[in-house]
């Protein structure tokens, strides 16, 4: 081996050194740098968890970082500086191969520090050493670098870098957001951080927009500590200070909501250590309707002008009326809608802010309007607003008279009172009627047009050819002008009217009238023994015996009945009216008898004369005083009055009795006439085959037998008044009879049934013959008697004055004699006197008699004969007591009174005379029929020219119409004449007397209207009135009108079971404010105040009520 | 005159006053009302009233009754109105107002429902005080016994629908403004004898409680 291969091995051995040296080196500086890295990080996380834990000030933040980041770099060149010496030194690198690898036994570190020097010196051998080089190179071939220079220390420092990133990893899982933030803050390390609170505070949406008057909900959420309550803070823009207000937390979380934001604020949330920002909230608004004005435009058919509503939206019309809306909204509009019932919706014209649209009331509902501005914002909640469509209401209608189901009278006249009202006025108004259960028929009413009528409307019924017990079921009915949705209809109530029988009314005022007599008869008899009786007592108290208890008692009992009796008999009185009224309407009587009940009824109302009251009071009085004298004295007075109720009693007794057979013997006549017309009728039906005539002929039948039966008792009742008629009643009864009327009505009705018209015509027709002579035989008899009796009494009348005359001549030759010197003695003189006064007795129970017989005696003449009496009493008296000279003064007081007689005893002549005419009431109330017809006419007319006079212009009330004024005025006044001759005519005859005085007084009034051009509704209804009266008087009907039907019974009495006692409120426990308000209102207040104060209750009151009506 | 001042007068004035001017004289005045019904019902049953009055007690009374209606200026002029009538009843806004102020005032109001005014008055009533209820008088109240005794309270007139009569008030204060007379028909028994046909006992009860309603009325 030579040199220069040891030379080449050697340099091979320091080759390997220096890739060893290269591993070794790049090695190093990975561990090294693995190192640092592991460093770093554990460095840096302790930096950053200091910083999240402490939030370190910039100061220490700025150190830890430096230091965080000098250590590694210290520990990092320590680290190099200690190792890497080692790898560049070949020898220590040598070493550390020979430390490595025994087996090489020191072979390579002698090569490198020998070959050196064997090469430069002699001293060593070259060879020698060669070999130890080329056996250190064999070594080192054998070598493996990772036995010299491992990968351990990589790999612990790859492991502490592994850890120490494993670390900062599983730090920032729990503590991420709080690692980051105080990474982000390291980042920074000079700037200064505030240390976050504890709560931390979340809102949103924190700063927002809201639209005026809406509600904002905010939602704040807290994270950290959780404090027990948070406190909200809200300041008004430009407000200085907060307004606070605190919520409890309950979770996480929390809701708070600004109710209704009108005008921008800023908030803030305040809740443990925390507080968040102030956030802006600002307000926009949204479009309004400021102002909407509805203006009605009616159906023209209901004459309404066109209003203007802008109270408030609600829509409230007729159907059919046109509604144009406008609004004016709060801010210019891009659009608007109109909405109705939440799904029409139709477009508004809209221009800036103003928009309008129009609509039709069609029926219920509601609307409300949509706006959207420029700005897109459209209007919130808009209002609804209701449409009522007011129905146009029927019209209402009333029959006002007779109003009720009735009788008809006897001239088959009815008048009609109506009374409708409609909201946009009566536009027809129809009678409809229909008799029994045949077709309806209908009669246009005439009126004038309005809103409110009242219409008098005479009904004619006798063109109906009603036959007796025929009904005629009646209404009214009214329609209105409704257009829209046709006219409506309202009715009155169905009345009837019954043409009742005179057999049926008959028989009803026959059965009062005989229970009113028979009442009266007991009276007069139980009147009798009362006289006595107080005669007795009065004599027993003249006996200046005191009453004994039993006695008194007795006596007071007798009294009471005579008080009782007394008011019964005013009972009886309006008895009798109501018979004297059913006798008219049915025409049972003719106007002299009823004129004559009527007088009856007046006298029998009084017989309970003032005088005999005032009497019976005293004589109670005298009753309960110990005084006998004075109780005798009261027995007299009483006794005398009542001997005059007695008498009076019986005169009305009389009277009623004479009068009830002459009613009688009338109403014979006119059954029989209507017999007889009832007969033709049927008759007439026969020709035209009419149905139900066998049913009519068979009640007339009945009817017929009825009167031959009342004609035989009528006959039994007329002889004690006259027995001629008597026995000539009984004779007609006995010709009927014999004329075999019944068994012929019967033989046609069997005719009738079997349809054998004609000759069951015949048979009528002999029949109807018949009855007519039965009727005018009876109305003959009837003349002749009322002739005889009147013949009789005037007669009895004619002597009565006569003995009157007499003896006021002898009582003036008395008196004459008795001042004469001549005069016989004073007794003689005082027997004459008593003869006078005998005789003249004598004639005054002579006129009583008369006066049982006829109404015919003036009133007054009572009391004149009784003067007469007392005056020739006390004279008698006196010349009984020898003073001539001091009876002259009786005396010629009862030769005034003797005159006065005779003078009402010629009246009385007068008034029979002229009762004596029996057509002569009864032409007069023809005559005011008549006239009340020209009244009627006359009405209509003015009622046309009122209706003319109220439209405008020339129209109106011009030259013509003024002249038809004046014609209406002439014909008032011809009608005013004519009912003056009238008057005239009936004086006399009381009732109707005044009755006719009153309508001139009523006609004076309407005469001067129309004469001086001032009509008017006053004046019509004047007119009105005038014709009422007249058609009353005419057929003196009295206030009661018809004959009502019982319509409901009298009333069963009951126990009270309500309450006990009336509740403490007295119903008012919710009207306690109104009361105080009221009480209020009772201060001393200035009258100016008072009306405030009272339309502020009034207003109140009202706000009540709408709440009370909202609930 | 206020109400007060003019009852005072009415109540203070002779046994003859009848000499007295007509407008002294105490009347009923029949109110008119709206709403379809017959109103002027039971025509002849005031004048007897009226004339029963005047015989059994010492207020004048005047022969023939008024009639009225509420906006009518004399409605403040008569002390008592009466009402009565078969059909519907409706007061206006106004005129309830109107009718309230006047019972305020010191009117009273009497209505009797002839059979079939109940529903409708009732209802109307409610317009004119809406806070109040009607109260039945008990038979121990004064009206049925201020001038002629009930013991028994109202009397049943007619029988209608057979239940109990019933007087029922309204109140304002202590003081009594409104009567209801139901299931009673005091009215159809103030008529005249043959409009109904009723006893003479039953038409005597009939006038003698309107004369106890007139002098309750006048006195409190």
């Amino acid at each position: 081996m030579n040199v220069r291969d040891s030379e080449v091995s050697y340099g091979q051995i320091l080759a390997l050194l220096r890739r060893l040296r290269l591993r070794g080196v790049l090695l190093l500086l990975a561990e090294s740098l693995l190192l640092g890295l592991g460093l770093a990080l554990l460095l840096g996380l302790a930096w950053v968890g200091l910083e999240a834990w402490l939030y370190l000030s910039p100061p220490w933040r700025a150190g830890l970082g430096l230091a965080a980041a000098f250590f590694p770099c210290l520990v990092l060149g320590f680290h190099l500086g200690r190792r890497l010496p080692a790898l560049l030194s070949l020898k220590s690198l040598g070493l550390r191969v020979e430390a490595r690898c025994p087996q090489m036994r020191q072979q390579l570190i002698s090569s490198l520090e020998l070959w050196p020097e064997a090469r430069a010196s002699r001293l060593y051998s070259a060879e020698l050493i060669g070999a130890t080089v080329e056996q250190a190179v064999r070594q080192m071939a054998l070598l493996e670098p990772r036995r010299v220079i491992g990968l351990e220390p990589l790999r612990q420092r790859a492991r502490l870098a592994g850890g120490a990133g494993l670390a900062v990893a599983l730090a920032f899982l729990p503590f991420g957001e709080s690692l980051e933030g105080a990474l982000s803050r390291c980042a920074r390390p000079l700037t200064p951080f505030a240390r976050p609170a504890l709560t931390r505070i979340g809102v949103d949406p924190g700063d927002a927009e809201v639209v005026k008057g809406e509600d904002l909900s905010v939602r704040i959420r807290l994270d950290g500590e959780q404090p027990h309550t948070a406190r909200l803070r809200r300041r008004e823009a430009g407000a200085a200070s907060w307004q606070d207000e605190e919520m409890a937390v309950a979770g996480d979380s929390l809701r708070y909501v600004f109710r209704q934001v009108q005008r921008p604020f800023e908030y803030q949330v305040q809740a443990g250590d925390g507080l968040t920002p102030a956030y802006q909230v600002r307000v926009v608004e949204p479009p309004v309707v400021q102002r909407l004005r509805l203006e009605y435009h009616y159906p023209e058919y209901s004459g309404l002008p066109a209003r203007i509503d802008e109270e408030d939206g609600d829509i409230s019309g007729l159907a059919g009326t046109l509604v144009h809306l406008e609004l004016k909204a709060s801010q210019a509009l891009a659009a608007a809608m109109l909405v109705l019932d939440d799904t029409l919706r139709q477009a508004m014209q809209v221009e800036e802010t103003r928009a309008t649209a129009r609509l039709q009331i069609a029926r219920d509902g509601h609307y409300h309007l949509e706006l959207v501005d420029r700005q897109g914002l459209a209007g919130r909640k808009p209002i609804r607003y209701a449409i009522q469509a007011l129905a146009d209401a029927p019209p209402s209608v009333a029959l006002t008279a007779p109003g009720r189901d009735a009788d008809l009278p006897e001239d088959m006249k009815v008048e009609l009172q109506v009374e409708a009202a409609d909201d946009f006025g009566v536009a027809r108004l129809w009678l409809v009627w229909r008799i029994n259960a045949q077709a309806e028929k209908r009669q246009a009413l005439s009126f004038r047009p309005g809103r409110q009528l009242s219409l008098a409307h005479p009904w004619e019924l006798a063109a109906l050819d009603l036959l007796p017990e025929d009904r005629v079921h009646y209404r009214v009915e009214a329609f209105d002008s409704d257009q829209v949705s046709g006219p409506k209809m309202s009715a009155t109530p169905e009345y009837v009217l019954r043409y009742p029988s005179l057999q049926e009314l008959h028989e009803e005022i026959a059965q009062t009238q005989e229970e009113s007599l028979d009442t009266l008869e007991t009276w007069v008899r139980e009147e009798e023994k009362t006289q006595e009786y107080l005669e007795q007592a009065r004599r027993e108290a003249l006996r200046d015996q005191e009453l004994s208890w039993q006695q008194k008692k007795e006596l007071e009992s007798a009294l009471a009945r005579e008080e009782a009796r007394a008011r019964a008999v005013e009972e009886l009185a309006q008895q009798l009216q109501e018979t004297v009224e059913k006798l008219e309407q049915g025409g049972l009587a003719s106007p002299e008898i009823l004129e004559k009940l009527e007088e009856i009824r007046q006298l029998m109302a009084e017989v309970t004369a003032p005088e005999l009251q005032e009497a019976l009071a005293r004589l109670q009085q005298a009753v309960d005083s110990a005084s006998p004298e004075e109780l005798a004295q009261a027995l007299k007075e009483f006794g005398e009055d009542h001997q005059a109720f007695q008498q009076r009693l019986d005169r009305t007794l009389a009277l009623l009795r004479q009068i009830r057979a002459e009613q009688q013997l009338e109403g014979a006549v006119r059954r029989a006439e209507e017999l007889q017309r009832r007969q033709e009728q049927i008759n007439a039906g026969t020709e035209r085959r009419e149905e139900g005539l066998a049913a009519q002929e068979e009640r007339l039948e009945r009817d017929t037998e009825s009167l031959r039966q009342d004609l035989q008792a009528l006959g039994e009742e007329m002889k004690p008044i006259s027995e001629e008629t008597g026995q000539r009643l009984q004779a007609q009864a006995r010709t009927m009879d014999e004329q075999g009327l019944s068994p012929r009505m019967q033989e046609m009705t069997h005719q009738l049934s079997g349809q054998q018209m004609d000759p069951a015509r015949r048979l009528g027709e002999s029949l109807a013959g018949d009855l007519k002579t039965l009727s005018s035989s009876l109305r003959q008899l009837q003349g002749e008697f009322a002739a005889k009796q009147k013949k009789k009494l005037g007669r009895e009348l004619e002597q009565a004055m006569r003995d009157l005359l007499q003896l006021s001549g002898q009582q003036e030759a008395l008196s004459s004699l008795g001042q004469s010197p001549l005069a016989p003695p004073p007794g003689e003189l005082a027997q004459e006197q008593f003869a006078l006064l005998q005789g003249a007795g004598l004639v005054t129970e002579h006129l009583a008699r008369v006066g049982q017989q006829t109404l015919s005696l003036a009133p007054g003449l009572n009391t004149t004969l009784g003067y007469s009496l007392r005056h020739m009493q006390q004279a008698a008296r006196i010349l009984g007591q020898q003073e001539p000279q001091q009876a002259a003064a009786p005396q010629a007081e009862a030769m005034r009174y003797l005159n006065e007689s005779v003078l009402l005893l010629r009246q009385s002549l007068d008034n029979l005379s002229r009762s004596q005419m029996p057509s002569s009431f009864g032409e007069a109330m023809q005559q005011l029929l008549g006239l009340s017809e020209q009244q009627a006419g006359l009405n209509q007319a003015t009622q046309q020219s009122l209706a003319e006079g109220q439209q405008p212009g020339s129209r109106g009330r011009g030259r013509d119409w003024r002249q038809e004024l004046g014609r209406l005025a002439a014909q008032q006044e011809r009608i005013s004449q004519a009912l003056e001759l009238l008057e005239r005519d009936l004086r006399g005859h009381g009732g109707a007397h005044r009755r006719v005085q009153a309508i001139q007084e009523e006609m004076k009034s309407a005469l001067d209207d129309l004469r001086n051009r001032r009509l008017s509704q006053a004046t019509l209804d004047t007119q009105n009135r005038i014709l009422h009266r007249m058609l009353d008087a005419s057929r003196s009907i009295h206030t009661q009108g018809f004959e009502e039907k019982r319509r409901a019974e009298a009333g069963q009495d009951q126990e009270y079971v309500g309450p006990g006692a009336l509740p403490a409120e007295l119903g008012q426990e919710h009207d306690r404010l109104r009361l105080a308000l009221k009480r209020a209102l009772e201060g001393p207040y200035p009258e100016e105040y008072r009306a405030l104060i009272e339309a502020y209750y009034e207003q109140v009151y009202q706000d009540l009520m709408d709440q009370r009506g909202r609930r | 005159m206020n109400l007060s001042g003019a009852l005072l007068v009415l109540l203070c004035l002779p046994l003859g006053a009848l000499a007295q001017p007509a407008g002294l004289l105490f009347t009923i005045a029949q109110l008119h009302y709206g709403g379809g019904g017959d109103w002027y019902a039971n025509p002849s049953s005031l004048p007897n009233l009226l004339r029963f009055i005047q015989e059994h007690t010492s207020i004048d009374a005047a022969a023939e009754p008024a009639q009225v209606q509420i906006m009518d200026e004399e409605l403040f002029s008569y002390p008592f109105i009466y009402m009565t009538g078969h059909g519907n009843v409706s007061f206006s806004t106004e005129e309830a107002i109107r009718l309230r102020r006047y019972l305020e005032s010191g009117g009273f109001l009497y209505a009797d429902d002839n059979y079939g005014l109940d529903a409708s008055f009732r209802r109307e009533l409610k317009k004119v005080f809406p806070l109040k209820e009607l109260v039945e008088l008990p038979p121990d109240h004064g009206i049925f016994h201020c001038h002629f005794d009930f013991p028994n309270g109202l009397p049943k007139i007619h029988q209608h629908d057979g239940k109990r009569p019933q007087a029922l008030g309204i109140f304002e204060g202590q003081r009594l403004v409104v009567l209801y007379t139901y299931e009673a028909d005091l009215g159809d028994g103030w008529e005249d004898p043959q409009v109904h046909n009723d006893p003479a006992e039953k038409r005597l009860a009939a006038l003698q409680m309107g004369t106890n309603i007139a002098v309750w009325a006048l006195t409190h």
